[in-house]
């Protein structure tokens, strides 16, 4: 299936792991890149710029497919060094980065001149509008149904992304509620040319025996598990 | 997390419960230092020790879609070609008129 998404990011099918806490490590993002689609390594989910570059590394040791990065600017605890973010990224040779919380504009000519695709991802056309005009390359319309951070409208996917549609020039993707083929048809049928999935499995991994690793090393890239009983799916830290 | 304008959706469990009832007991007064046992440092004991309790972690309504627990690339293959049934198959088929007994779910 070809739509401007694929085209855009170069991948086969028009599917897009979203950024999810403590899920989006690189054997997740391997895993979906390799299995066409696009996977994401959650940004702050490594606790510094040096990690996300070790992170990034390892997931390029998994796969030779595309795959990006999510960073998301929240009102956190304590504030990111997001410009040493931004340079991991580009020393790792990433060329998608998925923005999301705020506006990502005082950091968008950081992300350009570094041949990095950018994809916000809004929860109301009017900051779907502001991100196409600051230059964002594609927006992913997070509809109510989404888990985390559903903004403050409370609008629903079959509003939001017809009157997306209306609106936008860019390309853009459908969050939240998205399960299956039947929601990648419906919101194809709707306007986006592409889905955000964020169901992956929380099942607690194996206990670690040495301090170094977070996860089991022995799961091939292929193998992680990409979805759950309704207890244990999350969705994206939109 | 409304009054703090930082609305989430979660999973329920007992954490979250504790964080509702701080809630209603604060309003719009609530502030997040009043929650921070329910939302600091949650994610890895959720995800990575297992402990489902922990606290307030991000859980979309797509959970009430979710039967099963392949691997990404059963999930990406399954998806896509379930994708081009619907289209193919279910899609052109009222167009075509010809009655489709089955549900969009059967086409798997």
């Amino acid at each position: 299936m070809k739509t401007a998404i694929t085209e855009l990011f170069g991948i086969q099918h028009p599917i897009i792991q979203g950024g999810m806490h403590y899920v989006g490590f690189a054997e997740l993002a391997a895993a979906v890149s390799n299995a066409g689609g696009l996977g994401i390594i959650t940004g702050l989910t490594q606790k510094t710029p040096e990690l996300l570059a070790r992170e990034i590394a390892r997931c390029r040791g998994m796969t030779d497919k595309p795959f990006g990065v999510n960073l998301t600017f929240l009102p956190t605890l304590s504030a990111p060094p997001y410009p040493e973010y931004i340079a991991a990224i580009r020393e790792g040779g990433v060329k998608i980065v998925e923005t999301a919380g705020r506006s990502p504009e005082q950091y968008m000519p950081a992300l350009k001149a570094a041949g990095i695709k950018v994809i916000h991802k809004c929860t109301s056309v009017r900051h779907s509008l502001k991100a196409e005009q600051i230059g964002c390359d594609a927006v992913s319309v997070d509809g109510f149904e989404c888990g985390g951070h559903p903004g403050e409208d409370d609008m629903p996917n079959m509003i939001l992304l017809p009157r997306a549609a209306d609106e936008l020039k860019i390309p853009f993707v459908a969050s939240g509620g998205m399960a299956d083929a039947r929601s990648l048809v419906a919101a194809l049928a709707m306007g986006p040319v592409a889905s955000t999935w964020a169901r992956a499995s929380s099942r607690p991994r194996r206990r670690r025996s040495t301090t170094t690793s977070r996860r089991p090393s022995s799961m091939p890239p292929n193998s992680t598990r990409a979805s759950s009983c309704a207890r244990s799916a999350i969705p994206s830290a939109c | 997390m409304r009054a703090l304008r930082n609305t989430e959706r979660v999973l329920n469990n007992k954490g979250v419960e504790r964080l509702l009832e701080k809630e209603r007991e604060k309003g719009k007064a609530l502030k997040i230092d009043d929650i921070l046992d329910e939302v600091a440092g949650v994610y890895p004991r959720v995800m990575i020790d297992g402990d489902m309790d922990a606290g307030a972690w991000s859980c979309g309504m797509v959970v009430g879609l979710i039967n099963d627990v392949p691997t990404v690339k059963e999930l990406i293959e399954r998806i896509m070609a379930e994708a081009e049934a619907i289209i193919r198959e279910r899609l052109a088929g009222f167009l075509d008129g010809v009655p489709k007994r089955r549900t969009a779910r059967a086409v798997a």
